[in-house]
């Protein structure tokens, strides 16, 4: 692209100026600030990618002052083999290239702003600054001499940064420290990136989990609880439909049974109570007996009297007629012992006769003797007991007189004068009493310790009751169950009874869970609600994460790909430029596709040196060589005009002689505009004067 | 005149993860709703209170929900007002109903699958309904409806949708509009969708009353209950009563259109009202030069709002990014080439949607903005 002309009205310090270029190197001069270079350097950028149509301020702003109309720019330019007219109108908007050959016009800023781009290989207004334009503050010589410590250490390495800032492609971005600031957003907690985000996310749906786990059980326990609940309560529905009507069923056998037995009960009271009555009249028609033998009546001390004098009188007589029997006896056995005499007096007899003849028929004497003895004494003997026996009957004689005289004495009482009869007569009195007597015991077991009307009373209704019982019975006999029947029907209702027994034992446990259980669904809900949204959010900086991820590794990818590029051109091209500009001192430059910091070979050293070790002066050299052949890089067979706005301001008059000799080499292939003050370029290209 | 206040779709315990942290608090203001709604009954002197369907909003409710429900109902027992439940979709009388295990107060009648209905004598009224299990999925409410006739006035309970042409319901029991006109009710109390909406037919007066807080975005009629006045048979009469305190909204910004994040913003600011639970969509192209950041937005106005959630649907304006004009040997050029390389080569939508967003993000990082990852 080569740019033919401008045409500028109303821009900044230009009020109406038309300026003609040349193909290779201009040097537009400016004797002072005022001159109006940068103005123009302004206005050919302007003309290139200015939207006309804008209302930004900064635009406006940059009319001339003191002139009611804004500005206007006319370019004109050749780029392959095509001429073009380029105008750009703050006054009325007009935007408009014109291809001058085929007189092709295009209007559209997007058509015109596509074109611009194609031709120039700068897609944009600050892309082209960047890439195309070289201005003072860019060269690192600018850096103060007083720069110390942290602050010079920060410009140390900006020749690779602004390198990579030129490859960037835009403004204002450093890639290493996006690619940093990616890193850290996506691995690192303390930048609290999506990643941290993520991580604090995560670590709160961990400890709900945990929270869930923990009421989801106790809401689980709570649901079975109520389901068992219900259960029971339904069984105990059912329980409470079928218990009542057997309960009811035995409860009636029971009652027939019951009844049954009561009646007969009753009956036997009642049988028992007629057997009293029976009795009663009976001891009264006893009583009514046996006052005809009233005299009898407390009287049985006399009559034992009379009883013993009777036997006494009966017992004399026969001790009497015993003893006379034995007296009896006794004489006869008296008698009976004249042989125990007759026979002694012959022993004795004899004996004594004997005892004439032998000695030893004093022995047979003395046997006869003691055999007379004895009957001695056997004699006296009965005599004697029959004297007793005579005396005794002399008593018993006595005695019974006197108990005959009792004897008479309580008959007489009695009104008899037999005693036998008396006796019989008190012994039918005895008999009475003694029935009588039964008769009254056997009341006695009936009523007990009560009394007669006592008694009667309580069982005068006794015919009722048993009626009534009986009444009762007959309507409960149509429930009457066979023994089999009513054990089969206790079995089930026993059943039945304790199956509830323990659903309410089991229920009263369940009511007391729900009565203290500290579960709660609005809690789980609570944790479950949180747990959705968290999920969510974790998804959202997961993706975010994620998409950091990937725009850093693309990130990393281009710029890697990039410098690897650019160190691969800055390898061939930069030992030229770097030779011509050092007048030969260096010529071999080696580039760190990493980040494209420079080593050269010191000639002094005979080794590779960081060009950072370099003089300043030096590494501006390097630095421009570099800039200078990566624009070619960059815009490619574009070609661009190169805009230097006097960046060699400070340069020794010797090294500006070498910079003049690579700037005249690189116009022979593409134009350059230099902007300056200095005349010390006048020989060496086209000079345009501002002034 | 019988005064019967009806309400449904209360969903007691229901979760709102959209609302966030103010989820809970949300679910506090159904409970709150509800217990105004009872004592709007007692202050209207109502003899019936009616609540069609979905009460609580699961049948695994249990504790503070279960134990406020039953306060309310025993003070409309102290006043004599009956309440007629049916259980619907959400409560629905399954094995593990609630309604199987919580013991109402006298005042209060379940409707089940076995009870379908109840008279009440003194008011010579009686309520029909049939319970939902989740057996009964496209039924008709209505069917084997069998009017007491002895009863003055019949009313019925329905948790339905109503047929609509084409459609076809996957969670309810289902009632045609010559069904309702064929039911000899005098008033069927609707309940399963969330707006008040009149769906009379002949002389059957049929009303949703709404959910007395709205549930859903969409639900743009909710927030009210009907009271239902009945004369005489055949004069009856429907008001709708707003009760509720909270509005769903939602809105959608285009910000192709939009110049910078203040426009979004003060489009969103209009609509602050701290009742509002508003969902705002951005839509459409975004500008390279409209940073917007949803959380952010969120952020600044969260407090305006009673729940606000900013949902970024649009999609970066890549024709701002053209490759052909921008050179391969930058940076930026060889960026915008790779990243087209992988959208093209995605598997799915997602991937190729995060790869597009890539592409804007480096691109908009490359260009200076870094403070859209800050």
């Amino acid at each position: 692209m080569i740019l033919q002309s401008i045409g500028v009205r109303r821009f900044r310090a230009i009020r109406d100026r038309t300026i003609n270029f040349s193909a290779g190197l201009n040097i537009i001069k400016g004797s002072d600030n005022e001159a109006g270079k940068s103005s123009l350097r302004m206005a050919i950028v302007k003309a290139l990618y200015q939207d006309p149509t804008t209302s930004r301020a900064k635009v406006q702003g940059l009319t001339s002052w003191g002139v009611e109309e804004p500005w206007e720019i006319m370019l004109e330019f050749q780029a392959d083999s095509e001429s073009y007219r380029m105008v750009k109108s703050l006054k009325d908007g007009v935007c408009q290239l014109t291809e001058i050959g085929p007189s092709r016009v295009l209007t559209s800023k997007n058509a015109i702003a596509a074109k611009v781009a194609q031709i120039t290989g700068c897609p944009s207004e600050t892309f082209f600054e960047s890439t195309a334009c070289v201005g003072q503050e860019e060269m690192i010589g600018i850096i103060p001499e007083t720069t110390k410590g942290a602050e010079r250490h920060r410009t140390i390495g900006a020749i690779s940064k602004r390198l990579q800032r030129l490859l960037t492609g835009s403004e204002g971005s450093d890639v290493p420290a996006l690619l940093a600031q990616l890193y850290a957003k996506t691995h690192r907690k303390e930048a609290r990136g999506p990643y941290y985000h993520s991580q604090e996310t995560v670590a709160r749906i961990e400890n709900l989990q945990v929270e869930r786990v923990s009421l989801q059980a106790k809401v689980d326990n709570v649901m079975r609880n109520r389901r068992e609940l219900v259960g029971i309560e339904e069984e105990l529905r059912q329980i409470d439909k079928a218990l009542p009507p057997g309960e009811e069923l035995l409860q009636k056998n029971s009652r027939r049974l019951e009844l049954q037995e009561e009646i007969e009960r009753d009956k036997d009271r009642y049988r028992s109570f007629q057997r009293a009555q029976a009795y009663r009249s009976d001891l009264v028609r006893k009583d009514e007996e046996m006052a005809e033998l009233a005299g009898f009546q407390g009287k049985h001390q006399d009559i034992e009297q009379l009883k013993k004098a009777n036997e006494q009188i009966k017992n004399s007589e026969a001790a009497k007629a015993g003893l006379e029997g034995h007296i009896q006896t006794l004489r006869g056995e008296k008698i009976a012992q004249r042989w125990l005499l007759v026979t002694g007096l012959a022993i004795t007899t004899t004996a004594f006769l004997s005892l004439l003849v032998t000695k030893y028929g004093g022995i047979a004497a003395v046997a006869g003797l003691l055999a007379l003895g004895y009957w001695t004494i056997r004699q006296r003997d009965f005599e004697r007991q029959i004297r007793s026996k005579a005396l005794r009957i002399f008593e018993l004689e006595a005695d019974k007189a006197h108990a005959q005289d009792v004897m008479v004495d309580i008959l007489g009482s009695f009104g008899f004068k037999d005693c036998d009869a008396c006796l019989a007569k008190h012994g039918v009195y005895l008999e009475k009493i003694a029935n009588r007597e039964e008769t009254a015991l056997r009341l006695s077991g009936i009523l007990g310790e009560r009394e007669w009307a006592t008694y009667e009373r309580e069982n005068e209704d006794l015919v009722i009751r048993i009626s009534a019982a009986q009444r009762e019975l007959d309507s409960l006999l149509c429930s009457k169950l066979e023994t089999i029947e009513s054990q089969r029907l206790e079995q089930e209702v026993s059943k039945l009874q304790h199956q509830k027994g323990e659903l309410e034992t089991n229920k009263a446990a369940l009511d007391r869970f729900f009565d203290y259980t500290d579960a709660a669904t609005d809690q789980l809900a609570a944790v479950e609600e949180e747990l959705e949204w968290r999920e969510e959010e974790k998804d959202f900086f997961e993706r975010k994460t994620r998409l950091l991820k990937i725009t850093r590794e693309m990130l990393r990818e281009a710029h890697r790909q990039t410098l690897t590029r650019a160190a691969d051109v800055l390898n061939k091209e930069l030992g030229n430029y770097v030779s011509m500009m050092t007048d030969g001192r260096y010529q071999e430059v080696q580039i760190d596709e990493e980040d494209l910091t420079m080593r050269t070979f010191s000639p002094e050293k005979l080794d590779w040196v960081d060009v950072r070790e370099l003089s300043r002066a030096t590494q501006d050299q390097f630095y421009i060589s570099a800039r200078l052949a990566l624009v070619k890089l960059i815009t490619g067979e574009k070609k661009p005009p190169i805009l230097l706005d006097d960046p060699f301001v400070n340069f020794h008059p010797r090294r500006l002689e070498r910079v003049i000799a690579l700037l005249r080499q690189l116009s022979r292939d593409k134009q350059i505009l230099l902007f300056t003050c200095s005349d010390v370029y006048d020989d060496y290209g086209n000079v345009i004067l501002l002034s | 005149m019988i005064r019967i206040l009806h309400t449904a779709d209360v969903h007691l315990g229901r979760r709102f993860p959209s609302l966030r942290d103010r989820g809970r608090e949300y679910r506090n203001q159904l409970l709150d709703t509800f217990e105004r709604v009872l004592q709007l009954a007692v202050n209207e002197n109502v003899s019936l209170v009616l609540i069609a369907g979905d009460l609580f909003d699961t049948n695994r409710v249990h504790g503070v929900t279960v134990g406020k429900v039953l306060s309310a109902f025993r003070k409309l027992e102290e006043r004599s007002i009956r309440v007629c439940i049916l259980p619907g979709g959400h409560d629905a009388f399954t094995e593990d109903s609630i309604y199987r295990f919580v013991h109402f107060p006298s005042n209060v009648t379940v409707l089940t699958t076995e009870r379908t209905h109840v008279t009440f004598d003194d008011l010579d009224l009686t309520v029909y309904g049939r319970a939902f299990d989740d057996k009964l999925v496209g039924e008709n409410p209505l069917r084997s409806l069998s009017l007491d006739r002895e009863s003055g006035i019949h009313i019925g309970m329905a948790h339905c949708s109503i047929k609509r042409a084409g459609m076809i319901e996957t969670d309810s029991m289902v009632l045609d509009r010559g069904e309702i006109a064929s039911s000899g009710l005098d008033y069927l109390a609707l309940g399963h969708w969330h707006s008040f909406q009149d769906h009379s037919q002949g002389s059957t007066v049929a009303y949703y009353c709404g959910s007395p807080e709205p549930i859903d975005m969409d639900q743009k009629g909710s927030g009210s209950v009907a009271m239902v006045n009945i004369r005489a048979k055949g004069d009856v009469k429907v008001d709708r009563v707003r009760v509720g305190t909270k509005v769903f909204d939602a809105m959608s910004i285009d910000i192709g259109v939009a110049t910078s994040v203040e426009q979004i913003v003060s489009a969103i600011e209009a609509k602050a009202d701290a009742h509002l639970v508003l969902e705002v969509t951005l839509e459409g192209l975004r500008n390279m030069d409209c940073d917007t950041n949803a959380e952010e937005i969120e952020d600044a106005l969260r407090d305006r709002f009673f729940s606000l959630q900013v949902l970024d649907r649009s999609h970066p304006a890549l024709r701002e990014i053209e490759s052909e004009g921008l050179p391969e040997e930058t940076v930026v050029g060889k960026f915008v080439k790779i990243a087209r390389e992988r959208i093209a080569q995605a598997d799915n939508k997602k991937d190729e949607a995060l790869y597009r967003e890539a592409l804007g993000l480096g691109f908009a990082l490359l260009h200076g903005k870094s403070e859209i990852i800050e």
